[in-house]
């Protein structure tokens, strides 16, 4: 026989048990939410009250994204940047000629429109480079492009849509990133020198993962196959931090690589295996 | 001496020795619907207080690779000890064969629909190869507890062409009939509502698989 007095209680010591976990805002801004089957026309606003976690910046290097808090002041009538924006998350999803085409005659398109505002010009050409080096390089771009791309994207946003904002506070943004865009630079540069160091050396054991700390060098990349911004900037004064970060990264995307070496090795030898029963 | 079991419908993993029970739910869904996501968003708002660590391997092109993998506690509840196990799994097509190893021993699952206009198929896609999976561990997607998240709803204020509750549910929750939530995992939205919802759910199924 089913104690049903004993099931309620278990139902709510379970709902307590959540909502002392993941209580706080989220739990007042999603009351009623929940959209039964044959209720599916219930809307659903953002709660203003519960940001994206924007204090906890430790997981998530860059909290930039496409959508960001000023999404709900916008609406497609008077947002310019849609099309642009349409085809940024295109590229999230997959890149082909067609998207990038799109992309890169978007943002020439922008810039006659925003021919006399220099810094969304810059922005503009920052996101043209990226663009530039996505359709050169394809899947093989450096991941952190894409998260580059669209934080770059999203400040743009933020400097066309934001009426009042200031000079001063605009210049702040586009040189955040500037400098991220270098840095990025930088590692295509330094990937490209490793590969290069790779083909060079006589490899003692094949695919054999090697960590090392990147050595300063000159870059062996053409500059073509690098992104290029518009604007340099002279490199920012906590460049030792950036850059033993920057090591990690490298250390972190060689790790990875070798994990998908060793798995595609793995994949071969388990066909060989099957066909050879 | 049997210490641990898993219970034979639901495989929820019962150790009888430490009193615990494993609960496995698996965000599932098409490539880039935002399952990660969700799983990042819990982690950044809750981690102090679930006090754990998320574990992730990407790609190249920061997709999925393998799975992310989200564990936490959610403390003793009649007299067992209730740990809940969150799972992705790599949304492209190419990897179902990693999707399928982590099916093995669901418990939930949250079904991460993609609201964009142009994402139609490959929600239906996925959701039938969801079934196809399941059925691979003679589970099925009628009886297994499951949400369906509805992910993106966001998008619709830029512009982006979204597909209207509607046509989702009838895609997708036509016939399951499967609690559903409109949601932003960018932003938050329904998030975590998603997350009580389907635990509640899973750990009632299998309290009522015990008996």
């Amino acid at each position: 026989m089913v104690d049903t007095n004993k099931d309620d209680k278990l139902d709510l010591e379970i709902a307590k048990r959540l909502d002392d976990l993941f209580g706080e805002g989220d739990a007042s801004s999603d009351n009623n939410r929940v959209l039964k089957a044959d209720d599916p026309t219930v809307d659903e606003n953002k709660s203003p009250d519960n940001p994206p976690a924007a204090a906890d910046d430790e997981i998530v290097e860059l909290e930039d994204t496409v959508a960001n808090e000023t999404d709900a002041e916008r609406t497609p009538v008077d947002y310019p940047l849609s099309e642009l924006k349409n085809m940024v998350l295109s590229i999230d999803w997959e890149i082909t000629d067609e998207v990038l085409s799109g992309f890169l005659s978007q943002i020439n398109d922008l810039k006659n429109v925003y021919k006399n505002e220099k810094i969304i010009l810059m922005f503009l050409q920052l996101l043209g480079s990226l663009g530039e080096y996505i359709k050169t390089n394809r899947g093989n771009a450096h991941p952190k492009t894409f998260k580059i791309l669209n934080s770059v994207f999203a400040r743009l946003e933020d400097v066309v849509l934001t009426e009042d904002m200031e000079e001063l506070e605009k210049k702040k943004l586009l040189r955040a990133q500037m400098n991220k865009y270098k840095q990025l630079r930088k590692q295509v540069a330094l990937k490209k020198a490793t590969e290069g160091d790779r083909r060079q050396a006589k490899p003692i054991q094949k695919d054999k993962p090697h960590l090392r700390t990147p050595k300063k060098k000159k870059s062996v990349v053409p500059a073509s196959k690098v992104p290029t911004a518009a604007a340099e900037e002279k490199p920012s004064s906590d460049s030792i931090a950036a850059k033993s970060y920057d090591t990690m990264a490298e250390a972190v995307e060689e790790l990875k690589q070798f994990i998908h070496t060793e798995l595609s090795a793995l994949r071969q030898e388990l066909k060989i295996l099957k066909k050879s029963r | 001496m049997l210490v641990a079991f898993r219970l034979y419908f639901h495989m929820a993993f019962v150790n009888l020795k430490n009193k615990e029970i494993q609960v496995k739910i698996v965000y599932y869904g098409p490539g880039r619907g935002g399952k990660t996501t969700n799983l990042e968003y819990i982690y950044k708002k809750f981690r102090k207080r679930i006090n754990t660590e998320m574990v992730t391997v990407k790609t190249h092109g920061d997709r999925t690779l393998f799975f992310d993998f989200l564990p936490f506690d959610i403390g003793v509840i009649n007299g067992y000890d209730v740990k809940i196990q969150l799972y992705t799994v790599p949304g492209q097509v190419k990897y179902n064969a990693t999707r399928r190893l982590v099916l093995r021993g669901v418990d939930g699952i949250v079904f991460v629909a993609d609201a964009m206009a142009v994402r139609r198929e490959k929600n239906i896609l996925s959701l039938k190869n969801l079934q196809e999976n399941l059925a691979n561990y003679k589970k099925s997607i009628f009886k297994i507890p499951c949400v369906m998240q509805y992910n993106k709803v966001d998008l619709v204020e830029q512009g982006i062409p979204l597909l209207p509750v509607e046509i989702l549910e009838k895609d997708l929750n036509n016939q399951l009939k499967r609690p559903s939530f409109k949601a932003s995992a960018l932003n938050g939205t329904n998030v975590v509502m998603t997350l009580k919802k389907i635990i509640s759910m899973t750990v009632a199924s299998i309290k009522r698989d015990l008996k």
